[in-house]
């Protein structure tokens, strides 16, 4: 076990005995991390904020059910998902809503491309997806997030949903499908 | 362009967190502390009820075993202690459709 393994498991226990000091250091540790996944989500900065801070006090609630069984990164991270999730279902509905008026353009790359135009190509086509993403089942969204957008294994996307690979398998590939035709009916029209 | 290879762009955008993360940590000990309130509020009437319940279910068998003690004198005839036939007469009376 490495020094970090250590001090993370002593503030995990101190803050498992009501330390907020304590789980203010453990938040800091996966600040970047969880602001990172919590914004392929969330849209805009004060869903991102929402979000997260949901996810902590989700965390701080539920240390105590933490029984180390699995690395405390995991079980972190399978919180922040699930709150994920929750948040997709939650506004399900408003971003429905969303979609009908939106327009933004799919991002073409000129000919010679400087960082600035990759850098907004990039832009763009994150709001394109997301807009595709708009489309799917809470579930399938949440797969393809992870998987093709996080770049996680299926077997990691499996252990932070709590669904089987096959089933986080065949949703990614049914879902890719769906977003794909989607785009080229875009696309076309 | 290739759907793939707008997944592909999408997947190297990093959005920003940076103005989200302004204010972490007093927002992290603000909704702490909100927590810590809530439940230091919650939890007294949660020991009040927890005492009055577990108050009510000990004092259960002493009520039953009065109730069975009264309807024994009453079915044997025999007369309350002196001073107390008033207040029982008076309970009597106010149970309904007189089944006493």
């Amino acid at each position: 076990m490495s020094d970090r393994e250590e001090t993370e498991l002593d503030l995990v226990h101190r803050a498992q005995r009501g330390d907020e000091a304590a789980f203010a250091a453990l938040a800091d540790r996966y600040r970047d991390r969880v602001f990172g996944t919590a914004s392929r989500f969330a849209r805009g900065r004060h869903e991102l904020e929402d979000l997260a801070q949901d996810i902590f006090l989700k965390v701080w609630k539920g240390l105590g059910s933490y029984r180390e069984d699995a690395p405390f990164e995991h079980w972190f991270m399978r919180i922040t998902v699930r709150t994920c999730y929750d948040f997709l279902r939650k506004h399900r509905r408003r971003r429905e809503s969303e979609i009908l008026v939106d327009e933004t353009p799919v991002p073409r790359l000129p000919d010679h491309v400087t960082t600035e135009d990759r850098t907004r190509a990039r832009r763009e086509a994150w709001e394109v997806v997301q807009q595709l993403l708009d489309t799917l089942p809470e579930k399938d969204r949440l797969v393809v997030t992870l998987v093709d957008l996080e770049r996680r294994s299926i077997k990691e996307a499996s252990e932070l949903t709590g669904w089987s690979e096959s089933n986080v398998k065949v949703r990614a590939f049914r879902a890719r499908r769906r977003m794909r035709e989607a785009y080229e009916s875009r696309e076309l029209s | 362009m290739e759907f793939e290879q707008l997944l592909r762009l999408a997947r190297e955008h990093e959005p920003d967190t940076q103005a989200a993360q302004l204010g972490f940590e007093t927002r992290l000990s603000a909704g702490l502390r909100e927590l810590r309130e809530t439940s230091e509020g919650s939890g007294g009437a949660l020991l009040f009820s927890r005492w009055l319940w577990r108050t009510s279910f000990g004092l259960a068998p002493l009520v039953i075993a009065g109730v069975v003690f009264w309807f024994f004198l009453l079915s044997q005839g025999l007369s309350l202690p002196a001073g107390t036939e008033d207040v029982f007469g008076q309970l009597t009376a106010l149970l309904p459709g007189g089944l006493l």
